[in-house]
C-alpha cells in the first residue's frame, strides 16, 4: 500500500467515522441515561432519511430546514412513544425490548406501506470535491463532520451546563433523591428519550443524500451503530467519539489491505476483545462521574 | 380486579390461537376448493365437508370469477422484506398477465386462478408458501421467487411433490432443476458481450466489485476469465457485503489504485448498497475518469439515482426503452393498471415475469387436461413466445430460454437506452 | 380436602404444559400434512426457546445472538447433506480436517451438538471471565449474531454463501433422499425430542443447580459470598443452552430441508426473544406457548391475508407489531407469567381467608 493511500484511506475512514458517531449518539444517549436498549433506533435513521426527501429533495426547502424538520418531527414522536409506552417499563429490560421492537415493526412497514416501493434520491445539498495533493475529501463530509462534532459538543453543553442536563445526571444516579428533591424525574425521562430519538432522525436526515432513501435502509446500519456503542461504552460520549473513530480507521486500513468484508468480521472481532479487556468500554474512567 | 382484567385477555389470545388451529384442521388437504379464503371465518372451516371443488372462490384478488373448471396457479414474490422494491414489478407483470389471458377467453375456456403469496425476502418463508400453495391450495404451477437462497431452498420441496415452477429472475446459473423453468437471462447471455463491449468502446482496464454474493462472484469469475482471454487488464477486485452503505474505502482504493487512462468499474451490487455506491462515487467527482458497468442497473435504479447513474452501463437482455410492438402493448397496459411512474421502472425482472406467466399459459394450453408436473414441464420445450423483449424460445435441454443480449446507457431522463444488442438470440448455458 | 388443595398449588403452567404436549401427540391426526409440516418447524423452534428460556429466563444472561448456536447447528448439518449429495457447488474433493466429522451422517449429528456447545464454551469463557455482564453479554452476542451472519455468507466455499443448502429432510442419521420418513413420522420425531428436552429443563431448573442458575438471575454478588463460582455456573448453562439451540437447529434444517444465513443472523436472534418475552421468561411454559402462538400465528395470518387479498398481504406484519405492543402493555410479564401472577394472588387470597377464618372461629369459641 503506498503511503498516499494510506493517507487518503485515513482521511476518508475519518470522514466516515463522523457519520458513524452522528449514527450512534442517539443510540448512547438512551442506553447509556436510560439502560434502554432501543430497537426502534434505527428505524428513526430511516424516517429521519424520509422525513429529509419530502421537505429538502420534494418540497425543495433548504437543508437545513430538513435537517430541524427531521429532529424536531422524531423528537416529538420520540417524546408521544417515551410517554405512551416507554415510561411504564423502567427497568424492565425484557419489555423495552420488546416495546422498541415492536416500534420498529410499525415504523418499517409503515413507511414500506405508506411511502412507497421504489428508491429515493435525495441530492447532495453541497457538491464541490476538495484536494489536498493526492487526497479527496467530498465537501459534504467535511459537512457531516461539522455537524457531528457540533452535536457532540451541544450535548455534552446540554448535559454538563444546563439545568436540564444536571437533572438528567442526577436522576441517572439516584432516582429516588432526585425525586425526594423535588424534581419531575418524568419530566427529564420523557426529555432523554425524546432527545435521542431526535438525533436519530437528525442523522438519518444528514445521511439520506449519501445513500437512497428506502424502508430498508435501517438495517445495514443495525450492526455497526450497535457495535460503536458497545466499544465507546455506554456512560461516556468521548467513548462513542473514539470508538467512532477507531471503528472506520480501521476497517478503512484494513480493507485497504485485504476487502470490506474482512476488514469488517476482524473489527467487529477486535472490538469484542477490546469490551472484554475493558468491559465498561473505552475511556469510561475519564468520564466525571 | 386488574389481574382478572390481565386473566380474561390472555384467555381471549389463548382462545383465538386455538381457534386458528381449528381453521388449520377446515382446510383439509383433499377439498381444493377450502383454502386460505376460507380460513377466514371458523364456520366454513369447521364444515370441510361444504368445501367442494368449484364451492369456495380462492382467487386472490378477484380476477373473473368461472363457474366451470379453471387451472389454479400460485405467485410467490416478496411484498414485504429487503427485495420488494424489485419484486413489485415482477408482481404486477404477473397479474397484468394474468388479467390479460384470462380477458381473452383464459385457457381453452378455462380461467387461470392465482393466489399470491409473500415470502418477504425469506427463504423460509419461501419453502413455507410454496408448500402452502402445493399441498393446501393444489396449484397446478408456481411463478416467482427473486433470490438464490429462496430458489435453491423451495428445489427439493418442487422435486418431492412434483410442481413445477417458472422462475423469471436473472441469475448466476445452475445445473438446471428439472422441476424449474427459468426465464431469466444466465451470465453467458450477458456478460459475455459486455466484456469486450466495453473494452471497445470505454478501457481496457477493469476494476471489479461485488457484494459477496455468490451472483456477484460468478459474474466476476466471467470477467476474469474474459478479461484474461481478450487482453484486459485486472486493475483490482473488491468484495463488499450486502449491509454496506459507505464505499469511501473503495473509493480511495479505486482512485489510487487506478491511473488516469480511465477505467471500467465492474460493480454488481445489490439493492441499497448499489444506490450508495453509484451516489458516493458520482460525489466524489470519479465519473468523469472511470465508467461504472454493472449487471444490477435497471430502469427502477436508473430513474432513481438522476445525474449519478448517468452514462453509466447495463446489461441485461430487456430494457423498456426497447422499440417493439409487444413492448408497446406491455408498457401501455403496465401504465393504463398501475401508473405512468410505475411503467417507467418497469425491468427485465418484471418482463421476464410477464413472460413467465404467458409461457406457462401456453404450456398449460398444450397439455390440456393432464396437468401433471411432467405434462406441462415436458411442453415447455421449444415454445416461443413474442416477448416484449423480442421473440424468446424454450430452450428444451436447459429449460432456459434463448434471447439476445442488450447493452444499455443510462440516458439523462433516467431512461436506459440500447446501445448494442445481437443479432440473434444466444444459446443459454447455465452451467458454463 | 386436601389432596384437591395440593393440585390447585400444582402451578397452573404445568397443566397447560400437559395440555400442550397432548394437544403436539393428536395434532397430526387431525390435521393434514402441510400444518403437520408446520407444526414440526414450530415444535424446533420450541426447543431453540426453551434452550433460551434457561440462560435468560432462569439465569439472566439475556443473549440476543443466540441464533448463532441454533445455526452453526444447522449449518453442521447443511454441508454434510451437500457433500453427501456432492452438491453441484462443491469444489474440493476432500473434506477438511475440521469438518472432517461429517462424512458419516452420525459425525454430523455430533458435531451439530458439539459446535454450538464448543462456540458457547469459548464465548463463554472469554465473556464470564472479564465480568462482561447485563447489557453488555446483550450486545455483544448480538454483535456475533451479525458477525456470523457475514461469516457465513464469505465462506461460500463450505456454505454456498448466500444462496444457502439443500439438506436432505425428515432423516435424522442419513443424507439420502430414500431414507426420508413421512412428515408425520418425523413430526413424532422432533416431538420426541421436544419433550425430551421440556424434561430434561424441568429437571434442570429443579435441582440445586436450577436454584444456584436461578439465584445468579436475582442477585450475582449475594452468590459469590455464599462461597459460589456464578462464573462456572453460567458458563454451564451457557454451553448446555448451547448444545440445546444446536439441536433445535438441526432438527429445523432437517424438517424443513434447507439451510441459509437467516438462520444464523440478527432477525432470528431477535424473532427468539420476542417469542420467549411474550410467552413470559422463567417458566419453561412460556417459551414453548409464546413460539407456538407467534409462529402459528404468523403463518396463518399470512396464509389468511394473502386469502383474503394480496395487498392485504403486506399488512400482517404491522398487524403483527401492533399485537405486539398490545402485549407489552396488558401483559408485560407475558401470557404465562399473568397466569401464574393470577394463581399466585388467589392462593395468597385462600391463605388470608382462611386465616381470617381462623381467627373468626377463634373468636367465636371466645366470646
Amino acid at each position: 500500500m503506498s503511503p498516499s493511500m494510506l493517507l487518503q484511506l485515513l482521511v476518508s475512514g475519518l470522514a466516515s467515522s463522523f457519520v458513524l458517531l452522528l449514527t450512534s449518539l442517539g443510540l448512547v444517549i438512551i442506553l447509556g441515561y436510560m439502560k434502554v436498549v432501543n430497537l426502534a433506533h434505527t428505524e428513526m435513521l430511516m424516517s429521519g432519511a424520509f422525513i429529509c426527501y419530502y421537505v429538502y429533495q420534494a418540497a425543495g426547502l433548504p437543508f437545513i430546514v430538513a435537517l430541524l424538520t427531521a429532529f424536531a418531527v422524531s423528537f416529538l414522536f420520540g417524546a408521544l412513544v417515551e410517554r405512551l409506552i416507554i415510561c411504564h417499563f423502567y427497568g424492565k429490560m425484557s419489555e423495552t425490548l420488546l416495546a422498541t421492537y415492536a416500534i420498529s415493526i410499525l415504523l418499517k412497514q409503515g413507511a414500506l406501506l405508506l411511502l412507497g416501493k421504489n428508491y429515493k434520491k435525495v441530492d447532495y445539498p453541497v457538491k464541490a470535491v476538495f484536494q489536498w495533493g493526492s487526497v479527496y475529501l467530498e465537501s459534504y463530509k467535511l459537512v457531516v463532520a461539522g455537524l457531528s462534532v457540533g452535536v457532540l459538543l451541544l450535548t455534552l453543553l446540554l448535559i454538563y451546563k444546563t439545568k436540564t442536563g444536571r437533572m438528567i445526571r442526577a436522576a441517572m444516579q439516584n432516582r429516588s433523591m432526585t425525586e425526594s428533591l423535588g424534581i419531575n424525574t418524568k419530566k427529564v425521562d420523557t426529555l432523554t428519550f425524546a432527545y435521542g430519538m431526535g438525533l436519530a432522525g437528525l442523522a438519518g436526515a444528514v445521511i439520506a443524500p449519501l445513500s437512497t432513501v428506502t424502508y430498508t435502509l435501517g438495517e445495514s446500519w443495525l450492526t455497526n451503530t450497535f457495535m460503536n456503542v458497545v466499544m465507546g461504552g455506554v456512560s461516556s460520549l468521548f467513548g462513542t467519539l473514539a470508538s467512532s473513530v477507531l471503528i472506520q480507521e480501521s476497517v478503512s486500513v484494513i480493507s485497504g489491505l485485504s476487502n470490506s468484508v474482512t476488514a469488517q468480521i476482524i473489527v467487529l472481532l477486535v472490538v469484542i476483545v477490546v469490551v472484554r479487556l475493558k468491559p465498561d468500554g473505552l475511556f469510561t474512567a475519564k468520564e466525571r462521574r | 380486579m386488574k389481574t382478572f382484567k390481565q386473566l380474561a385477555l390472555t384467555l381471549v389470545a389463548l382462545a383465538t390461537a386455538l381457534s386458528m388451529g381449528a381453521c388449520a384442521a377446515g382446510s383439509s388437504s383433499t377439498a381444493a376448493g377450502s383454502t386460505a379464503a376460507t380460513a377466514g371465518s371458523t364456520a366454513a372451516a369447521s364444515d370441510p365437508a361444504s368445501g367442494s371443488a368449484s364451492g369456495e372462490q380462492t382467487t386472490a384478488a378477484g380476477s373473473a370469477a368461472a363457474d366451470g373448471d379453471s387451472i389454479k396457479i400460485g405467485l410467490v414474490f416478496s411484498l414485504t422484506g429487503a427485495t420488494a422494491i424489485s419484486e413489485q414489478c415482477m408482481y404486477n407483470s404477473a397479474v397484468l398477465a394474468i388479467d390479460e389471458i384470462n380477458a381473452a377467453g383464459g385457457i381453452d375456456g378455462r380461467q387461470i386462478d392465482y393466489i399470491v403469496k409473500d415470502y418477504a425476502t425469506d427463504a423460509d418463508t419461501a419453502v413455507k408458501v410454496v408448500k402452502d400453495l402445493i399441498l393446501q391450495d393444489q396449484v397446478s404451477a408456481i411463478v416467482g421467487l427473486y433470490t438464490s437462497a429462496s430458489r435453491v431452498a423451495v428445489e427439493p420441496v418442487l422435486e418431492e411433490y412434483k410442481v413445477p415452477l417458472v422462475y423469471p429472475t436473472f441469475y448466476e446459473g445452475e445445473s438446471p432443476n428439472p422441476y424449474v423453468v427459468y426465464t431469466g437471462a444466465v451470465p453467458n447471455q450477458q456478460g459475455d458481450y459486455f466484456i469486450p463491449y466495453l473494452m471497445d468502446n470505454v478501457s481496457k482496464n477493469f476494476y471489479l466489485i461485488g457484494t459477496d454474493t455468490t451472483y456477484a462472484a460468478t459474474i466476476n469469475e466471467q470477467a476474469k476469465t474474459k478479461l484474461a482471454e481478450l487482453g484486459g487488464n485486472l486493475v483490482g477486485e473488491e468484495l463488499v457485503s450486502s449491509d454496506t452503505t459507505d464505499f469511501s474505502d473503495v473509493i480511495a482504493k479505486i482512485r489510487n489504485q487506478t491511473g488516469d487512462e480511465g477505467c471500467v468499474i465492474y460493480a454488481n451490487l445489490n439493492g441499497d448498497s448499489g444506490t450508495a455506491f453509484y451516489t458516493q462515487f458520482h460525489a466524489a467527482g470519479l465519473a468523469d475518469n472511470y465508467t461504472i458497468a454493472s449487471f444490477i442497473m435497471d430502469e427502477s435504479f436508473s430513474t432513481a439515482l438522476g445525474e449519478a447513474a448517468v452514462g453509466t452501463y447495463a446489461c441485461v437482455n430487456y430494457f423498456n426503452s426497447i422499440d417493439t410492438t409487444a413492448n408497446k402493448t406491455y408498457l401501455e397496459n403496465y401504465a393504463a393498471r398501475f401508473g405512468e411512474d410505475q411503467a417507467k421502472a418497469v425491468t427485465a425482472v418484471g418482463e421476464s415475469t410477464y413472460d413467465a406467466v404467458n409461457l406457462l399459459a401456453q404450456a398449460l394450453q398444450k397439455s390440456g387436461s393432464d396437468l401433471s408436473a411432467d405434462t406441462i414441464l415436458a411442453n415447455f420445450d421449444n415454445l416461443t413466445f413474442d416477448a416484449p423483449q423480442g421473440t424468446i424460445t424454450v430452450d428444451p435441454e436447459t429449460h432456459h430460454i434463448y434471447c439476445k443480449a442488450r447493452i444499455g446507457l443510462v440516458q439523462a431522463d433516467g431512461s436506459i437506452k440500447v446501445v448494442y444488442e445481437t443479432d440473434d438470440v444466444i444459446k443459454p448455458e447455465p452451467t458454463k | 380436602m386436601p389432596r384437591l388443595k395440593k393440585v390447585r398449588q400444582l402451578p397452573l403452567n404445568r397443566w397447560i404444559d400437559l395440555a400442550l404436549f397432548l394437544f403436539l401427540l393428536s395434532f397430526p391426526t387431525w390435521q393434514n400434512t402441510y400444518w403437520v409440516y408446520i407444526m414440526s418447524g414450530i415444535m424446533a423452534y420450541m426447543i431453540f426457546a426453551l434452550s433460551l428460556d434457561l440462560l435468560w429466563g432462569y439465569t439472566g444472561l439475556m443473549s440476543m445472538g443466540h441464533s448463532v448456536l441454533f445455526g452453526s447447528g444447522g449449518y453442521m448439518i447443511g454441508i454434510a447433506s451437500a457433500w453427501a449429495n456432492q452438491a453441484d457447488w462443491i469444489k474440493f474433493d476432500q473434506l477438511p480436517w475440521f469438518l472432517a466429522l461429517l462424512s458419516s451422517p452420525l459425525g454430523a449429528f455430533l458435531a451439530a451438538l458439539l459446535l454450538p456447545g464448543l462456540i458457547a464454551l469459548f464465548i463463554g469463557l472469554f465473556m464470564f471471565s472479564g465480568k462482561i455482564r447485563g447489557v453488555f453479554f446483550s450486545l455483544i452476542t448480538l454483535a456475533l449474531a451479525g458477525i456470523a451472519e457475514l461469516f457465513v455468507i464469505n465462506q461460500s466455499r463450505y456454505t454456498h454463501g448466500d444462496s444457502g443448502i439443500t439438506v436432505t429432510s425428515r432423516t435424522l442419521f442419513s443424507n439420502a433422499d430414500s431414507q426420508r420418513l413421512t412428515d408425520q413420522q418425523f413430526y413424532f420425531v422432533v416431538l420426541a425430542f421436544l419433550l425430551g428436552s421440556y424434561l430434561l429443563c424441568l429437571w434442570l431448573v429443579n435441582t440445586r443447580t436450577g436454584k444456584v442458575l436461578q439465584g445468579i438471575r436475582e442477585n450475582e454478588s449475594r452468590l459469590t459470598y455464599l462461597g459460589y463460582k456464578p462464573a462456572a455456573f453460567k458458563l454451564f448453562i451457557f454451553v448446555l443452552s448451547g448444545m440445546m439451540a444446536g439441536l433445535a437447529g438441526m432438527l429445523f434444517v432437517r424438517v424443513q430441508g434447507s439451510i441459509n444465513h437467516s438462520s444464523i443472523g440478527i432477525n432470528l436472534a431477535t424473532l427468539v426473544l420476542v417469542w420467549v418475552a411474550v410467552g413470559g421468561r422463567g417458566n419453561l411454559t412460556g417459551a414453548l406457548i409464546g413460539t407456538l402462538l407467534l409462529q402459528f400465528s404468523e403463518t396463518k395470518l399470512n396464509s389468511v391475508f394473502s386469502g383474503i387479498s394480496a395487498d392485504f398481504a403486506q399488512y400482517w406484519k404491522l398487524v403483527l407489531g401492533l399485537l405486539l405492543l398490545l402485549i407489552v402493555f396488558v401483559i408485560p410479564r407475558g401470557l404465562i407469567g399473568v397466569l401464574l401472577d393470577y394463581q399466585q394472588s388467589r392462593q395468597d387470597r385462600d391463605r388470608k381467608a382462611a386465616i381470617m377464618q381462623k381467627e373468626v372461629n377463634r373468636h367465636g369459641a371466645n366470646p
